[in-house]
Order: C-alpha cells, then sequence, then structure tokens
C-alpha cells in the first residue's frame, strides 16, 4: 500500500514536469470558478473539479488507481478528468464572452490578448523535448526491415527461426509474423508482460544479456549461448559486427556454417 | 436555448465508431471462444457493422423526421457568417495538418505496444491469440482472459482483410485518422453541449481543443499525445472519444448512448469487470448534476423566502 501511495505522488511530479497542461487545467478552473454565476453547465464545472482534487491528492489517487486495475500507471487516472475540455471551455469562454466585453469591441486588444493567450498556451507543451522512447524510430524500423527482407530473399521461403540483436528484434514480428523469434519485445519493455503470462526461463534471460552485451563483458559463454539457440530450433543468427572473432568461430562450428556478412551484422543460416 | 434532440452528423460519426467496435466484438468472442478463423471472423463483422449502421441510420432518419413534423431545425441549415467561417477555416487548418502529421507514419509510439505483431499474427495463422505475437510460438500458460475479450486486434485484422491494406499501415497511419475524426466528432457534440444553438462558440471550441491536440502531443499521456502519437489504441479511443462523447451526452441528456460508452470501453480498455473511466465520467457527472441541482433548489427557496 505504501508503494501505491508512493506512485500515486511520484505519478503527479512527474505527471507535471513533461508539459505544463495540468497547470493550464488549474488556471481554466480558477476562471470558471470566478465565472461560476454565468456558467450554465455548473455539474462539468463540479465534476471536473472534484476529480482532479482526486487525482493530484495521494490518497484519492491511489484509491483510482486501483480502480483502473493495476494494468496501468498513474497517468491514465487522468482519463477520467475531461481536461482537453474543460481548457478548451474556458479558453472558449475568455475569447468569446470575457474578452469581447472587457475590450468594448477595441479589435486591436482582442487579438493581442488572443494571441498572448495562445503564446501562454504553446508555453504549456513541452515542444522540443522530444524523448528517444516514444519516437524517432522510424529511420530504424526501415533499416531493419529492409534487412529482413534482404534475409527473406537469401532463404528464399525457407521458414526463419532467428535470434538477433534487440533492435532487429523489436521490428522481426511486426514486418513479418511469419518469422519466429527465441524473445520478443517482452523481455525488454516491461509494459508487454501483463499481455501474457507466459515468462522467459532463466536462460534465455541469459542470452538476451550476452547478446546486448559489449565484447568481452559476456556473463555466460558463447558455446552455451549457441548450443542454446540451436536446440530451440533457431535457424538464422545474426551477430551484432563488434563481437570478436573467437566468438564467430564458436558459433561457425557449432552451427556448421560460415558467417555472411548482412548490414552491420554476422549472419549464420543453419 | 433549448438543447437538440436530434442526432447530428458528428453524433452519428461517434456513433458508427461505437458500432463498428460492438460488431468488432462479436467477430472477436466467436473467433476467441468458438475458434473461428479470421476469415468468417470478417464476415460476422461485415453482417454485424451493415446491419448496425442501417439501424442507426433509420433511427436517425426517424428522430429527424419526427424532430423536422415538431418544427425543430437543425443549427446546420443557417449561412455561416464571416467569424464563423474564419474559424472554420482556421479548425480545418489544424486538423488537417493532424492528419498529414499522423499519416506521414513517421511518428509512431511504440513502447508497450504490440497491436501490430497481434495483427499480423492473426492473419498470417488465421486465428485469434492462435500464437504468442511476441515469438510467433505456441503459448505455454495462455493469456489473461481480460485481455482475451479486447477486441480491437480483431477489428484491425478484419479491416485489412477487408481492404487489403498491409497491417502496419492501417494501424499506424489509417486508424489513427479515423481516431482523429471520432475525436473532434465527440468534440463538435461536447461543444453543442456546452454552447447550445451558438455556433460560433463551438466553433471556437473546436479551434482551441486542435490546439490543445498539437501542445498535449509533446507530454506522453495527453489526449494530442495519445491522438497524434499512437490513435490506434484502446486508451487512447476511451480518451478523445469515448468520454468526451460521454460527458456530451450527460450535457445534452441524450441518456440513451450512455450504456454504449460503457460497453464501447468495456470492449477497448481493460477495466475492473466493466467499471471503466466512462462509468466513473457518468456517475460523476449525475452526482454533480444532483449536487448542483439540489444547491440551486435551495437557493431558489431561500430567495423565494426572502421575497
Amino acid at each position: 500500500m505504501a508503494e501505491l501511495f508512493r506512485n500515486a505522488w511520484q505519478g503527479w511530479l512527474s505527471f507535471t514536469n513533461a508539459g505544463k497542461l495540468p497547470a493550464a487545467l488549474l488556471v481554466s478552473l480558477l476562471f470558471l470558478w470566478i465565472y461560476y454565476n454565468r456558467i450554465k453547465q455548473k455539474e462539468f464545472l463540479v465534476y471536473t473539479t472534484v476529480v482532479t482534487i482526486c487525482s493530484v491528492l495521494p490518497v484519492t489517487a491511489a484509491v483510482l488507481m486501483l480502480y483502473q486495475t493495476r494494468f496501468y500507471d498513474y497517468k491514465w487516472i487522468w482519463s477520467v478528468v475531461p481536461m482537453t475540455a474543460a481548457v478548451g471551455f474556458a479558453v472558449t469562454l475568455f475569447m468569446t464572452e470575457f474578452l469581447q466585453e472587457s475590450t468594448a469591441g477595441d479589435r486591436r486588444r482582442q487579438v493581442m490578448t488572443g494571441l498572448l493567450l495562445t503564446a501562454g498556451l504553446l508555453f504549456c507543451s513541452g515542444i522540443g523535448g522530444r524523448n528517444r522512447d516514444g519516437y524517432g524510430c522510424y529511420e530504424e524500423r526501415r533499416q531493419v526491415e529492409e534487412m529482413l527482407a534482404e534475409l527473406q530473399e537469401r532463404l528464399q521461403g525457407k521458414r526463419i527461426s532467428l535470434w538477433a540483436p534487440r533492435e532487429v528484434l523489436s521490428y522481426a514480428r511486426a514486418y513479418d509474423a511469419g518469422i519466429q523469434l527465441l524473445y520478443g519485445r517482452d523481455m525488454w519493455d516491461s509494459d508487454l508482460r501483463g499481455y501474457s503470462y507466459d515468462s522467459y526461463p532463466g536462460g534465455l534471460e541469459d542470452m538476451f544479456r550476452w547478446m546486448e552485451a559489449s565484447p568481452g563483458e559476456e556473463a555466460v559463454s558463447d558455446l552455451y549461448c549457441v548450443e542454446t539457440a540451436v536446440s530451440a530450433e533457431v535457424n538464422c543468427i545474426l551477430l551484432p559486427e563488434d563481437k570478436l572473432p573467437e566468438t564467430l568461430d564458436c558459433f561457425e562450428k557449432v552451427m556448421g556454417v560460415r558467417a555472411e556478412k548482412l548490414g552491420n551484422y554476422y549472419l549464420f543460416v543453419k | 436555448m433549448p438543447m437538440e434532440k436530434q442526432d447530428s452528423f458528428a453524433d452519428i460519426i461517434v456513433l458508427c465508431l461505437i458500432m463498428a467496435t460492438g460488431a468488432a466484438e462479436a467477430a472477436h468472442l466467436s473467433g476467441i471462444f468458438f475458434h473461428r478463423p479470421v476469415s468468417e471472423c470478417t464476415i460476422i463483422f461485415g453482417t454485424f457493422t451493415v446491419l448496425a449502421v442501417a439501424l442507426l441510420l433509420i433511427l436517425t432518419a426517424v428522430r429527424r423526421h419526427r424532430g423536422s413534423r415538431r418544427g425543430e431545425c437543425g443549427e446546420g441549415q443557417t449561412r455561416f457568417c464571416r467569424s464563423e467561417a474564419l474559424l472554420l477555416l482556421l479548425f480545418a487548418v489544424l486538423a488537417a495538418s493532424q492528419i498529414f502529421f499522423i499519416f506521414r507514419g513517421k511518428n509512431v509510439y511504440l513502447q508497450g505496444d504490440m497491436t501490430v505483431e497481434t495483427v499480423r499474427s492473426f492473419l498470417e495463422t488465421d486465428t485469434v491469440y492462435g500464437v504468442n505475437p511476441m515469438t510467433g510460438r505456441a503459448y505455454e500458460k495462455g493469456l489473461p482472459s481480460r485481455i482475451e475479450i479486447l477486441c480491437l486486434p480483431t477489428l484491425y485484422a478484419v479491416l485489412c482483410r477487408i481492404f487489403h491494406i498491409r497491417p502496419d499501415v492501417l494501424i499506424l497511419q489509417a486508424f489513427p485518422v479515423i481516431t482523429l475524426l471520432g475525436c473532434y466528432g465527440a468534440y463538435a457534440c461536447l461543444a453543442k453541449g456546452f454552447f447550445p444553438g451558438n455556433r460560433r462558440k463551438q466553433l471556437c471550441l473546436l479551434v482551441v481543443v486542435s490546439l490543445l491536440i498539437w501542445i498535449g502531443s509533446s507530454s506522453f499521456g495527453m489526449d494530442g499525445f495519445g491522438l497524434l502519437y499512437s490513435g490506434w489504441r484502446g486508451v487512447t479511443i476511451r480518451n478523445v472519444v469515448l468520454v468526451p462523447y460521454a460527458v456530451s451526452l450527460c450535457l445534452r441528456k441524450k441518456y440513451i448512448y450512455l450504456p454504449l460508452c460503457i460497453l464501447a470501453e468495456l470492449c477497448i480498455v481493460w477495466t475492473l469487470y466493466g467499471m471503466g473511466a466512462c462509468l466513473a465520467v457518468i456517475l460523476g457527472m449525475t452526482l454533480a448534476s444532483l449536487f448542483t441541482c439540489k444547491v440551486r433548489a435551495g437557493k431558489g427557496a431561500a430567495d423565494g423566502g426572502t421575497l
């Protein structure tokens, strides 16, 4: 329970860190309460205010987190807060009623205020603060898809059971569901683990760490990895080009094939 | 100005989306529980969709006919003034820029999502959850039953079958545009609830909402981010279409469609045994409505007492 409360509070802090729309919501609610008597949709204002407070206070936020199920984390409790609607409602009222009346038809002042308000809203966004996890992987996806197309061409319709570095496996099944993987994205993307009761045995986790480790820093032996892969009926292995020559030798011996170059990787096809 | 009781074009857009979700759920359940292949699910989906949309259009036509006999006229029957035309143009430009942004397909948020893999697996094996979408191998322990009944992967799979589109194109580029249209349909309904009979304010709200969607696009968890980077996800559809639409229905007192919002959310998002955000919003709005009515009544009585 203590962890739930901590998550609820830390969630609010990180929620307001990326952008300032929650702050815009609070200002909007303040404006709407000042104009309470002129607002006909009072139930909307009361509801939005109550759920906003409930989403910020750790105790009520924890209750909301339990209500939405543990499958989702803190930020999703804000689904019950009509944030865009409330901010939009307040800005529209400000622009079409408050501003019209207070400037008494002075168009220049109205336009200037409108522009300042738009600028203020734009500052609520985190423009420029892009994170790599969210997007920017388009080029990487295209490159992997091109490489997989070349791989399929080389194998000429043969079934592919693949073990490769993370960046390749990330897009392999989205490119072609005929490709089988030793482990999928749920190995490193914890959000995906809730979609299945299956879990990977410790041996596969070791192989994942081996594949992602820098040369010479692997925790398990090359021989163990390649033998486990072969016993799991993997017929296609891609190794990063910086793997050591002795690793390549070991793979060639166990698989009984020569390593070929494919993009930035060494390819072993059985 | 009294609320319009007839279904507007915006209502029809959102309701069509909800009906399609219902049809997809029927197809999905037949796939998962009766082990029907995806090809058969496509026929079930098509049949249910045609029936549901036909029923919706007939109901709308009947309501419009009754409304016109009673003398109710829609808001779109008068000509646009200059400021309204300007607002409409501004809204169109902002919405078109968002459609363009989505259509480029370069901006997608894939972390924690496996929809493309799931749909590809459905189409590849012609079964619903026949293999683990992450590896392509058979499930060892299976998947949670609550996940099993979520119908969006089947919806995308049957749409891919019907329109012969690649799953990644449909999911990452085409469907988010439909979600965007549904979002603006829901906000147009909300605008009618906020400003009944005032088209200029309704258009102004739509312009502000489209601006807020751009603003929210840089922060994960905001409506704008969901719409522009992951418009195919159930949580996004719930947050930008179903929740605003449920609020608009509460404001316009069109209670008949509220259960549809709750059911649609149940079909696309993992909820607490059906108690999702839509139900919470509807209950919250109802309680707030009762509270404000009581306050108003109390005030009225006090005013009456002093007079």
